[in-house]
């Protein structure tokens, strides 16, 4: 299966934006159709250079770098809470926050990228909150506010990556040729479709 | 200072340490010898004079097998640690006394209660800095965090506050989260509950985003 963005807002740009995309990436993603079901929920690696844990949650700082099987994350600050019933896999992730560093204008950085298809989402923003989803093993939401940046880079689809920028935007994740879901409020979008 | 042993040889020497300690100890230290093999001795270091004994407390002892328990002076009934060791070497220059243990096997108290079990093939106790510095593969188990373990080059449990500090190779495994911490230096408190390290390093969640 293959993973394309589907970009959702209540401002005409932004949802051009996803239309084009979805027409142009529509051809590239019917030759990977049947690939192995990419596993979008896993272990989460977390590199730090100070860290406190307190039992039900850890804090993280001084630029940290937490990588997931969805996606790769940056960020002065991130702080994660465990929680839920210990299962074979341990207890989970309840929510996790993500700051940059208002003092150096550091923004959070969060890449999701889809390897087969070669593109990249990446969102910048003040400001990012994960939630998982309960009703889905490998659901979940990624929150991004503050001065939001989303850029995508379609090389087979675009001729150079698109910028919007925005107020909102939020990630879903999941299992399925459906996600990463890209929803975003108002903002404006600059496309340069590659044909 | 308070000593309990069947050897009467070790009870001479004892009694010296039990003059000096008292200077520096605010809680007694009861050794239990759980050999009285006629390989326990006394003996001299370079310099020593029987006659200032009691007062540089100059003294180096050596044993084999020992249980030893440190009573918590703020807790009566309670206490800050136990140890079992196979083998033991016991130094008195001045008012601290040094005791070297091998092959370690400890209980760590926090606040009265058991937290954490420790094994290391080195530790050596301060009664100065009341400190414990276990060393050589250092192996700690939370009691009260099933499944809770640290392990490091080196642990330094530090009794009066029920604290630890673990460098070198350090790997904390949690047994609810299964969160794994790799890094050179981590502090802690003795029930591996609560955290921090300021020297960078990872950790990873098995269950993740």
């Amino acid at each position: 299966m293959v993973y394309l963005p589907r970009t959702r807002t209540n401002k005409s740009g932004l949802l051009l934006t996803g239309l084009l995309l979805s027409a142009l990436v529509c051809s590239a993603a019917g030759q990977y159709a049947g690939a192995a079901e990419k596993q979008t929920i896993g272990p989460v690696t977390i590199v730090y250079k100070h860290f406190t844990y307190t039992g039900s949650a850890f804090t993280a700082e001084g630029g940290v770098t937490l990588t997931s099987a969805s996606y790769n994350l940056t960020a002065q600050t991130v702080v994660v809470y465990l929680g839920g019933k210990a299962g074979p896999g341990g207890t989970g992730i309840t929510k996790a926050i993500a700051d940059g560093d208002p003092a150096t204008g550091t923004q959070v950085v969060g890449n999701f990228d889809d390897v087969k298809l070669g593109r990249s989402y990446k969102f910048y923003a003040d400001h990012a909150v994960y939630k998982p989803d309960p009703t889905k093993p490998s659901g979940g939401t990624v929150d991004f506010t503050g001065n939001v940046t989303m850029s995508i880079e379609a090389p087979d689809a675009l001729a150079v990556p698109s910028i919007t920028h925005l107020k909102h935007a939020v990630v879903t994740l999941g299992s399925g040729p459906d996600y990463p879901r890209i929803d975003g409020d108002e903002g404006e979008t600059v496309l340069t479709p590659l044909h | 200072m308070y000593l309990q042993h069947t050897a009467a040889r070790i009870t001479l020497v004892f009694t010296t340490l039990t003059v000096s300690c008292s200077l520096a100890c605010a809680a007694p230290l009861a050794v239990h010898p759980l050999s009285s093999s006629a390989s326990a001795k006394a003996q001299k270091t370079p310099g020593f004079n029987k006659n200032d004994a009691g007062s540089t407390g100059n003294l180096r002892v050596t044993n084999s097998n020992i249980y030893a328990t440190q009573p918590d002076s703020k807790r009566p009934g309670k206490f800050l640690w136990k140890i079992w060791a196979s083998g033991f070497t016991l130094l008195n220059p001045g008012d601290q006394i040094t005791v070297t243990v091998q092959n370690v096997s400890a209980l760590l108290f926090q606040t009265g209660q058991a937290a954490a079990t420790l094994h290391a093939p080195l530790a050596t106790y301060d009664n100065i800095k009341h400190t414990i510095v276990a060393s050589g593969g250092v192996m700690v188990h939370s009691i009260s965090e099933p499944g809770t373990t640290l392990r490091a080059d080196n642990v330094v449990f530090y009794a009066a506050t029920g604290k630890l500090k673990a460098t070198g190779h350090v790997v904390y495994h949690n047994g609810k989260t299964l969160m794994e911490l790799h890094t050179n230096e981590l502090d802690g408190d003795t029930k591996l509950k609560t955290l921090s390290s300021n020297s960078g390093g990872s950790v990873a969640l098995p269950k993740g985003l």
